[in-house]
């Protein structure tokens, strides 16, 4: 009974074998449906046994996808058996179904299947059929239900034996019958696809890697081996089933040795198997161990195991071991592995069910986490070691027990009381000053190019008129400004800048230029006014009908001058005081419009406009000159005062002001007054209008003498390097080095200075040196116009700078001189980026960088003289004098080396300039100042034009003379020659 | 600030203020000590001799005086100007500081008015017009004075006190001559604070003045007014009261923890740290704490400087934002390196 119904199975399991990859197949589908039960049931084991059974089909799917083709024709062949085929068909269908409701109902009636097991045949056969599908998912598909026989191999070995032959006689029948049916050949094609199917395989392999690579570049390294080692598990598999197929069907003979062979297969496959399922055992052994009942659907594997791997597996049972914390160890091993597999089998699913799956696994995904959380249960306490592998001694424990106590603050423990010694008011005294002579001729000898004796005096006259009660028996010079004191003015009620200020223009320091420029064009305004006063006057005395065209007739004369200057420069540098002073000298009266007093545009017109349009402002004159006309006409102060408009800060506007800006503009338009407009600020662009003259701030050179001999005056002797450190951390502003040295001498001082022999020295002159102090004027002016930097230099002379010889060489020299490059280099940039730094920060546009100018330079020698170079001496100057001197160096070391430079970069520099020299004929005065706009705009079109000549020349020479109109008109010679140059000259290497 | 007004009221004779008590028990102590001469401004001896001098002759030029809070900026011109104006004081001082209106416009009306305005002064005198606070008028406004400032000095002066000069515009600077108070030295707000103990019969223990001048740090203001709030709370002048009413973060904790990380001993560092934090001062209230005793930490002076720069840093980051006790953490493992001589690379 036993036998034949063992028969009987290996009958039908021989045709299930075809049959269940049909099956598989269905399964397959049904994962979908397993799935949704197994969330619900017993999560271990339905986990464990899905990963099984996924492991399975994943390791079957390879060969089954190629067998799969076969199939059909497989079926046909055992139509014979089509009944038993249904039959199972049928029957595991029935299983399936019932499988499926089994696992779903498995932990709740583990005892179910113990009676179904044990039952009779069909239960056996049901059982059996269940067990092989276990087996379909776990076995390779080409084998011939090995684990069946090792199954039956545990009752005894004969009948194993028994049960061999007899499979294998009937092996032969199907051999046979397969033989009549002509299925050799069909075998070798089968065996030839399988072959084309299996290089397919591989090759979709590959790109399956490769996408995997594209898609998930963290997983590369893992995915292409798993897909590989799936690959190569499907290999071993096909290619013993291949192997034996084929031998199987061809040759008789050779069958034996192969079924032997395929026995001995078998036997390894099992315990390979046995191996690469350990986890499977694991669970078994676990649930045997962990619950007597135990989950039955397992006993199936129990089959599947040879008992000896089992009764080891049961030894096994006693080892103190977590074998969930090992089996969660596999899986994750494998699960790297399966997921490639089923990426690899899902590549050739419908979308719809890819959809489908992924849903699923992401809902699996939580079970996966918590399986390996689950197998910690068992790890024992002291496994956590790593985590606390170095003891910290960072104890948590509270710390308010440890603070120290806050002892007493002992004296100086937290303040420096101890060391501060109390500061002693230490105040120099100011010198006394008992003999001028001496000091003078001391400074005398120090500067030897100062008018110091002149300017002692001068200084001392105003020192005398502001002391003396009566002002009026001052000077004549300072008529005007006695005129402003209030009569109880003494000496100590004005500040020094009020004292010295200057009222001629002689005694305005620096600034010559400017103030040349200022005297000039106010003496010709006076001029012009006294001119058409003049005429005016007579006009009126012969007839008075004429007025009006004597009106048209000085504006005229008025508008053929510059009715306003913008005077610009920082503050202190005597703005101001040059309009002034230059007034006074002139004898033209002022009238200041300044942002302490409220200048909206409409009371500046109002206020304004009468003394813009008329010629004499003083109320007095108008009458006292009616009545002097006919004695007078050669003196101007008798006309009456001619009257400048003096607006400062105009670029403050406030908010108040609104319409200050209109109403300035049609001031000056309608003017028939010189206006003077003072700001400090040059960026206002509704100034940009004007002539501007610049003021700069004062030298410490020159205003040292002058500020040693005006504390002099004041009876204090101060040491130049003093005076010099004032005025440098003042930034050349006289009015405050003036002030602070009041405030100074003044404060230090509690007497006044009794001095002998100043009459003596007072009859001294050395007003020789007036027209010495005019010359250096003249120089500074000249200094003021010191070019511009010139950037084009620095740049072409860069590769000399850096010591770097150009491109062909500068492999060699590298090696040479590596780390002197270095070090200039890293030296050279350090400065350029200084350079820019200066740059960006002051705006230097319009500041004069004597860069490779060495007349600027040479200048700033030892002596003291007055003939410096003119910059502006402001923070942003400093600077400029230190970049100065910096990049003078390197240039320098530029220029000794462009001796010995290249020819190429020689030919190069020649060309610039070349080039530079012919344009600069043509583009206009105005624009050559914004080199900018110059370099990147008019030489960049003028070229173009040369070089689309050049080209245009070549075509035809109808319209060669295009543009040779307009280059004629701008003065270029029209010649091919230049064009050459023009366009060659940026293209070194033609 | 005080007001000049508050200055007016307890009219204590000019000599000897100290010792007068007046009535007004609930007189703010530096109010009532501020200073009415010269000889009693503390600190700034050389400056303020200079203007003392000032005040004995008259036409004193436009002055500028910069320097930090509590030095004495106000009560300096204050004095300059009851000295020099005597009983004018009231018609010839026009004063403005932050709490007014000090608009283009009140430039150019309210204070150019004043400037025009005829009072009969003695020879060598001036009115004066007191800009407190001069940093904090707008730029406008300063613009607006500048030409007024020039035009009538001579009959008017103007004396300026700002907290940073360079706040100020060029153009008033450069019609001012500029002084610059520095902070107060521990031993003269000490000096002071003993004496003002004295006069009020404040009892009080050595560790408590000096908590005084340290939470003072130079600023005599604070000095008095933590010294008269001490008093009044507590009654007793003790380095415990002080920082009750102070509550900083206490300096001798924070001693500790420098001399801790100077030794490397990172762990003892952190533990006062951390209970510094979990009293809840503020990651800024303790930085600054820091710096401040790290300034007089008796240690060698470039180790004492590196721990500056460290601090410094550390201050910077927290400024932006970062107030979390891990950059506290951070700052104390960088000066244990430092303290061991370990280079690190940030």
């Amino acid at each position: 009974m036993e036998d034949s119904s063992n028969v009987l199975f290996e009958e039908s399991n021989s045709i299930k074998n075809k049959e269940k990859r049909k099956l598989k197949l269905s399964l397959n589908s049904n994962i979908v449906k397993l799935s949704k039960p197994k969330e619900l049931t017993a999560q271990t084991t339905l986990v464990s046994f899905f990963q099984k059974k996924s492991n399975g089909l994943d390791s079957d799917k390879d060969p089954k996808m190629c067998e799969g083709q076969k199939k059909g024709k497989k079926k046909k062949k055992h139509k014979e058996t089509g009944l038993q085929t249904q039959h199972c068909d049928l029957d595991l269908d029935d299983r399936k179904v019932r499988f499926s409701n089994d696992i779903v109902e498995i932990s709740p009636e583990p005892a179910k299947k113990q009676p179904i097991s044990d039952d009779d045949e069909n239960c056996v056969k049901k059982i059996n059929a269940f067990t092989f599908m276990m087996d379909s998912r776990n076995k390779s598909i080409g084998q011939n239900s090995p684990g069946k026989e090792i199954k039956h191999g545990e009752d005894s070995v004969e009948i194993v034996s028994e049960n061999k032959k007899k499979l294998l006689t009937r092996k032969l029948l199907f051999e046979e019958w397969a033989d009549r049916k002509g299925a050799k050949k069909r075998k070798m094609e089968y065996v030839e696809k399988g072959f084309i199917i299996e290089e397919k395989l591989s090759t979709r392999a590959k790109r399956l890697k490769k996408l995997l690579n594209v898609n998930k570049e963290d997983l590369d390294v893992v995915k292409p081996k798993a897909s590989r080692l799936s690959l190569k598990k499907s290999k071993q598999e096909n290619g013993s089933r291949y192997d034996a197929l084929p031998q199987q069907t061809k040759w008789k003979m050779k069958l034996k040795v192969v079924l032997d062979h395929t026995d001995e297969e078998s036997d390894d496959v099992i315990d390979l198997r046995g191996k690469s399922r350990k986890c499977k055992k694991a669970i078994q052994v676990s649930s045997d161990s962990g619950s007597d009942d135990g989950i039955k659907m397992l006993s199936s594997d129990e089959r599947v195991m040879p008992k000896k791997d089992l009764l080891k597996q049961q030894g096994n049972d006693n080892v103190n071991l977590a074998p969930l914390f090992t089996v969660a160890q596999r899986k994750k091993a494998d699960k790297v592995v399966a997921e490639a597999r089923k990426q690899f089998l899902h590549s050739s699913m419908p979308d719809s069910v890819k959809k489908v799956v992924e849903k699923q696994q992401k809902q699996e995904t939580p079970d996966y986490v918590v399986f390996p959380m689950v197998s910690h249960i068992r790890v024992q306490p002291h496994e956590y070691q790593f985590v606390n592998s170095s003891p910290s001694n960072l104890c948590f424990t509270p710390l308010d027990s440890r603070i120290p106590q806050i002892g007493t603050l002992t004296k100086g423990c937290a303040t420096n009381l101890n060391d501060a010694a109390p500061m002693s008011a230490s105040m120099e005294k100011v010198e006394e000053v008992r003999s001028f002579k001496s000091i003078l001729e001391d400074l005398k000898a120090r500067h030897p190019d100062y008018p110091i004796y002149r300017t002692f005096k001068a200084l001392y006259t105003k020192h005398l008129a502001s002391r003396t009660a009566e002002p009026a028996s001052a000077k004549k010079s300072k008529k005007s400004r006695s005129k402003r004191k209030d009569a109880k003015c003494n000496s100590r009620t004005q500040t020094w800048t009020e004292v010295y200020r200057p009222v001629r223009s002689d005694d305005i320091l620096g600034n010559g230029a400017a103030i040349e420029k200022l005297k000039a064009w106010l003496q010709l305004w006076l001029e012009v006014n006294w001119t058409t006063r003049v005429s005016n006057r007579r006009g009126s005395n012969s007839s008075s009908d004429f007025e009006g065209e004597d009106d048209e007739d000085s504006r005229n004369d008025c508008s053929s001058l510059e009715s306003t200057y913008i005077f610009v420069g920082p503050c202190g540098s005597g703005k101001t005081a040059a309009v002034y002073a230059v007034c006074n000298e002139l004898d033209v009266n002022v009238l200041e419009i300044n942002a302490s007093s409220k200048r909206t545009g409409k009371k500046l017109l109002v206020d304004l406009q009468e003394a813009t349009q008329s010629y004499q402002v003083r109320k007095q004159s108008a009458l006292s000159t009616f009545v002097k006309s006919n004695l007078i006409s050669d003196d101007t102060g008798k006309l009456g005062k001619m009257c400048l408009l003096l607006i400062e800060d105009v670029d403050l506007v406030f908010e108040q002001d609104d319409g200050f800006l209109s109403a300035l503009s049609q001031l000056v338009d309608t003017s028939k007054r010189p206006i003077v407009l003072t700001t400090t600020d040059t960026s206002c662009p509704h100034l940009r209008k004007f002539p501007v003259v610049t003021f700069s701030p004062l030298l410490p050179r020159m205003l040292t003498p002058w500020l040693q001999l005006l504390c002099l005056v004041e009876g204090a002797l101060v040491a130049e390097d003093s005076v010099t450190d004032l005025l440098e951390h003042n930034r050349g502003d006289v009015r405050k080095t003036i002030l602070q040295l009041q405030f100074l001498v003044e404060s230090g001082r509690e007497f006044t200075p009794h001095v002998d022999g100043i009459d003596e020295i007072l009859r001294e002159d050395d007003s020789s040196n007036l027209k010495h102090t005019k010359q250096d004027f003249q120089q500074l002016q000249f200094f003021n116009d010191s070019p511009v930097i010139d950037l084009d230099h620095t740049w072409w002379s860069t590769h000399n700078i850096l010591g770097i010889a150009p491109p062909t060489r500068r492999a060699e020299r590298e090696i040479t001189e590596s780390t002197h490059d270095v070090t200039t280099i890293s030296d050279f940039f350090d400065t350029l980026a200084l350079t820019d730094v200066v740059y960006a920060k002051f705006n230097l546009n319009d500041c004069n960088i004597g860069l490779v100018n060495q007349t600027t330079h040479k200048t700033i020698g030892d002596s003291l003289e007055l003939n410096e170079s003119g910059e502006l001496y402001t923070s942003k100057d400093a600077c400029c004098e230190w970049l100065k001197v910096l990049l003078n160096a390197y240039t320098k070391n530029a220029e000794r080396l462009h001796a010995n430079g290249s020819a190429a970069e020689k030919r190069r520099q020649k060309k610039l300039s070349m080039c530079k020299e012919n344009l600069l004929d043509v583009v206009p005065q105005v624009i050559q100042l914004q080199s900018n706009a110059v370099s990147l705009d008019y030489f960049a079109t003028l070229r173009t034009i040369c070089r689309s000549e050049i080209v245009r020349a070549g075509h035809s020479n109808k319209r060669k003379s295009r543009f040779y109109n307009y280059l004629r008109g701008l003065g270029l010679q029209c010649n091919e020659n230049y064009f050459q140059i023009m366009s060659n000259i940026f293209q070194s290497g033609k | 600030m005080g007001d000049s007004m508050d200055v007016d009221a307890p009219i204590p004779s000019t000599s000897k203020p100290v010792k007068e008590v007046p009535p007004a028990h609930n007189l703010p102590w530096i109010e009532k000590y501020r200073p009415q001469t010269f000889a009693d401004i503390v600190g700034n001896e050389d400056t303020i001799k200079r203007l003392s001098i000032f005040s004995q002759q008259g036409n004193v030029p436009n002055i500028i005086i910069a320097g930090p809070p509590g030095v004495g900026k106000t009560t300096t011109i204050l004095c300059l100007a009851k000295i020099l104006l005597g009983p004018s004081f009231k018609d010839a001082v026009l004063e403005l500081n932050a709490s007014n209106d000090r608009g283009i416009d009140v430039v150019r009306n309210k204070v150019k008015m004043f400037a025009q305005q005829k009072v009969t002064l003695p020879p060598g005198r001036h009115k004066i017009i007191i800009l407190d606070e001069v940093d904090s008028m707008t730029e406008g406004a300063q613009q607006a004075l500048r030409r007024t400032m020039e035009i009538y000095s001579n009959t008017t002066r103007f004396a300026l006190a700002c907290n940073y000069s360079e706040k100020v515009i060029e153009a008033i600077q450069s019609r001012c001559a500029i002084l610059r108070y520095s902070k107060l030295t521990d031993a003269q707000v000490l000096a002071r604070v003993i004496q003002i103990c004295r006069n009020e019969n404040v009892e009080y223990s050595e560790d408590g003045l000096e908590a005084i001048v340290f939470t003072a740090q130079g600023d005599m203001r604070q000095a008095l007014n933590n010294l008269q709030s001490t008093c009044n709370g507590f009654g007793f002048v003790s380095a415990e009261n002080v920082f009750k009413v102070c509550d900083e973060p206490h300096p001798l904790l924070i001693k500790d923890m420098l001399l801790e990380c100077t030794k490397g001993e990172i762990r003892k560092a952190y533990k006062i740290m951390a209970h510094l934090w979990s009293l809840g001062y503020a990651a800024e209230d303790i930085i600054k704490n820091v710096f401040k005793v790290c300034k007089n930490l008796d240690v060698d002076e470039p180790l004492k400087l590196s721990y500056i720069k460290e601090i410094g840093i550390t201050h910077m980051k927290i400024v932006d934002g970062l107030t979390t006790l891990v950059q506290m953490s951070g700052l104390l493992a960088r000066l244990c390196m430092i303290g061991q001589g370990i280079e690190y690379k940030s």
